[in-house]
């Protein structure tokens, strides 16, 4: 059982909020490039994401007064929590920093505090276009919450154990599980694109149908709190879908080459793409996805 | 159904086509309507411009010793008919259009017209290079009649207060019938 | 050092919110136009917000009517602190042909309180990147007379920042593909050594600073180049 020291400064450094918003930041800053160049124009430049944290946090921030209080500040530090908790139970190379036997049900338990506090920060900021987004995230959770559950727990039943780091050594034996459970993964990467909230699933945060969405009334250092967990999500999000499915990596370097190229492949797939309507993405997950997403747990229930 | 998308999209990843422009400054192609500016050394004084332009933004005062005559971009449209009427060539709209300000009474521009002095009085009060420009076309009509011009010219050049008093008044009868026969 | 620090963020990273009050709509589509790849504002850290929650300056283009009035004091109000207006177009400066109309409800600094006036009918989005970095980095003392000279007319303005002449554009596409090209050589040789070190069975330390290398190469090749 590890310290309660090295576990503060796993959170706080790294692989914590230090080292994750770095690193987070930087995919950001790769979407953002990537994005711009793909549309014939030169794209911000490399320390923007940073400079956008600081100019935030230097703005006076601004309560409404038909808003709740409490709920309105609680809401990003809940998301920011979540996805801490996740990374360090996450093995970035060799060990994650605290480990236990049912750790894949915590980490799918921590990673849906960033979508509960959206819906969270909307309704209760006391606007319509609040209402509006929140009521729209809450739909798309109900729409991705269940293939992304069912696809992580493929591998549960397949290895009886709940354990990341039974998984991550499994896969260093017998190679990534991508190659024997493609279906799984490919459901997986589509819920990820709803996860953090980019195209074509990006209807909760339509900048041009809803003016701001579930953040509509957030200013200042609470929209800087809000940028946090949007650059979190970028790191932690696929650094989840490279521990199940990709291989885990056997150093921190083939983690990150990892993470990285996951992290191209959806924008490629984000740049190309219109925004789906709401029920229109509603009905892609219930049509296409789930079915996928159960032949895969079937075949790993009922195959050896 | 997106090839033409994608293949597009990764042609242009090392082609932008964006403009360099605070780095290296931009002309703008010929006939371009930017800031109007005006040549102090043609304009006459004689405020056709102002006349003509629809949106009223340019005006001119009398002052003492010239007249100002005052063109406010807050105002102007960027039309062009003041360049189009002006009889001398003084206005001309030119390339600039980095005009911000930090002032709205900075952005402005015009041209101050010195005056004429009356011969009797020395009070001026009439632009002095239109005085000149009608003087010379007057030299030119007259030379028909081959009436002395000098008369004429120090006829003209009295101011109106001074053109009107009693004792000029056979002098300039005997000079019209003449004119006219 | 922190306020060093702070008015870096806010010089490099403006957020804007357009408003248009009722004028023809031709300095919106201006402005729309500035979006675009081939004036891209996006280079300069500018995002074009909806909401004036999150923005730092507001744009306002169009006359100010009687109906629109109340409306933009309030949204002056929501915009959180510290602040800037920007007056884009004729019509926000003085009124342009509306000035005699019967809806016509001053200038906009009568209105709220406004930092640059970018005149223009409508002005080029070259010139709203011109006003925007006149906002950012507004010159000294002594510029700012200079610069308040030519605003009132001189003669044709040097233009002390460019050297090259003017080239045509076949020629510098391909200058900036070769340096790109270079670059992206640059960075795989770098990357390729950094993993080829690790293999061989150096320490993370090494190669992360191996790795290091290249944007600190570009970072002291764009500090000395400027």
């Amino acid at each position: 059982m590890t310290s309660i020291v090295e576990i503060i400064i796993g959170l706080v450094i790294y692989p914590g909020l230090i080292f994750s918003l770095a690193v987070g930041g930087m995919f950001y800053w790769l979407y953002r490039k990537v994005r711009a160049r793909m549309q014939a124009r030169l794209g911000p430049p490399l320390y923007q994401f940073f400079i956008d944290l600081v100019k935030l946090f230097s703005k006076e921030s601004i309560i409404p007064y038909s808003g709740r209080g409490l709920l309105i500040v609680l809401a990003p530090l809940l998301s920011i929590i979540g996805l801490l908790f996740t990374i360090i139970m996450l093995p970035l190379g060799s060990a994650p920093l605290v480990e236990f036997d049912e750790s894949l049900i915590f980490a799918l338990y921590f990673l849906a505090f960033p979508g509960l506090a959206m819906i969270m920060a909307g309704s209760s900021s006391g606007s319509p276009y609040g209402a509006v987004g929140s009521s729209r995230e809450a739909r798309m959770m109900i729409a991705y919450e269940l293939p992304y559950t069912l696809s992580a727990l493929t591998l549960a039943f397949y290895l009886r154990s709940l354990s990341l780091s039974a998984i991550t050594h499994y896969q260093f034996d017998h190679g990534p599980f991508f190659f024997k459970y493609p279906l799984a993964t490919i459901v997986l990467i589509l819920c990820l694109l709803a996860k953090i909230g980019r195209r074509p699933f990006d209807a909760p945060e339509a900048d041009t149908e809803i003016i701001g969405g579930p953040l509509t009334e957030y200013s200042g250092t609470l929209l800087g709190l809000f940028e946090i967990v949007n650059g979190l999500k970028w790191f932690v999000v696929p650094a989840f879908v490279v521990t199940l499915f990709l291989g885990g990596g056997a150093n921190l370097i083939e983690f990150l080459l990892k993470c990285f190229g996951l992290v191209l492949l959806l924008s490629f797939i984000d740049i190309i793409h219109p925004r789906f309507r709401v029920d229109q993405g509603f009905g892609f997950f219930m049509k296409w996805v789930l079915p996928l997403a159960l032949i895969d747990f079937v075949r790993s229930l009922i195959l050896p | 159904m997106k090839r033409h998308i994608i293949s597009d999209a990764l042609r242009s990843i090392l082609n932008p086509s964006t403009t360099k422009y605070p780095k290296k400054s931009f002309i703008p192609p010929d006939g371009y309507r930017g800031a109007a500016e005006y040549d102090s050394e043609k304009c006459v004084g004689c405020a056709a411009c102002s006349q003509e332009c629809p949106s009223g933004a340019i005006t001119y005062d009398d002052e003492e010793k010239a007249r100002v005559i005052k063109l406010s971009y807050g105002i102007c449209s960027f039309c062009g008919r003041c360049e189009e009427i002006c009889p001398w060539d003084a206005v001309h709209l030119t390339k600039r259009f980095e005009l911000a300000v930090f002032n709205r009474k900075d952005a402005e521009t015009g041209v101050d017209v010195p005056f004429f002095e009356c011969t009797e009085c020395s009070r001026p009060f009439f632009p002095s290079p239109q005085m000149k420009a009608s003087i010379e076309k007057v030299r030119e009509t007259l030379e028909k009649y081959k009436i002395k011009q000098n008369e004429l010219a120090s006829l003209i050049s009295v101011c109106p207060t001074c053109s009107f008093s009693v004792d000029k008044m056979p002098e300039r009868r005997m000079f019209l019938r003449r004119l006219v026969e | 050092m922190l306020e060093g620090l702070r008015s870096f963020a806010r010089r490099k990273s403006p957020w804007i919110m357009h408003v248009p009050c009722g004028g023809c709509n031709g300095c919106d589509i201006e402005v729309v136009a500035s979006l675009t790849p081939r004036y891209d504002v996006e280079r300069f850290g500018v995002l074009q917000k909806g909401t004036p929650r999150h923005a730092d300056v507001l744009l306002v283009t169009g006359v100010v009517t009687a109906q629109v009035k109340d409306r933009l004091k309030r949204l002056y109000d929501l915009v959180p602190g510290p602040k800037n207006v920007v007056a884009y177009g004729s019509c926000a400066l003085d009124g342009d042909i509306f000035r005699t109309g019967y809806a016509f409800a001053g200038p906009l600094d009568e209105v709220v309180p406004v930092s640059v006036y970018i005149p223009g009918c409508p002005p080029r989005p070259e010139a709203l990147i011109d006003g925007l970095s006149k906002l950012l980095n507004p010159p000294t003392r002594k510029k700012r007379i200079e610069s308040e000279v030519f605003a009132g007319g001189e003669a044709e303005r040097p233009s002390a920042e460019s050297k090259d002449q003017i080239v045509t554009g076949k020629r510098e596409i391909k200058k900036g593909f070769n340096e790109q090209l270079a670059e992206f050589i640059l960075f795989t040789g770098i990357t390729v050594a950094a993993l080829g070190l690790y293999y061989k069975g150096f320490d993370i330390l090494v190669v992360a600073a191996v790795f290091l290398m290249g944007p600190v190469m570009k970072l002291l090749s764009s500090i000395l180049r400027r």
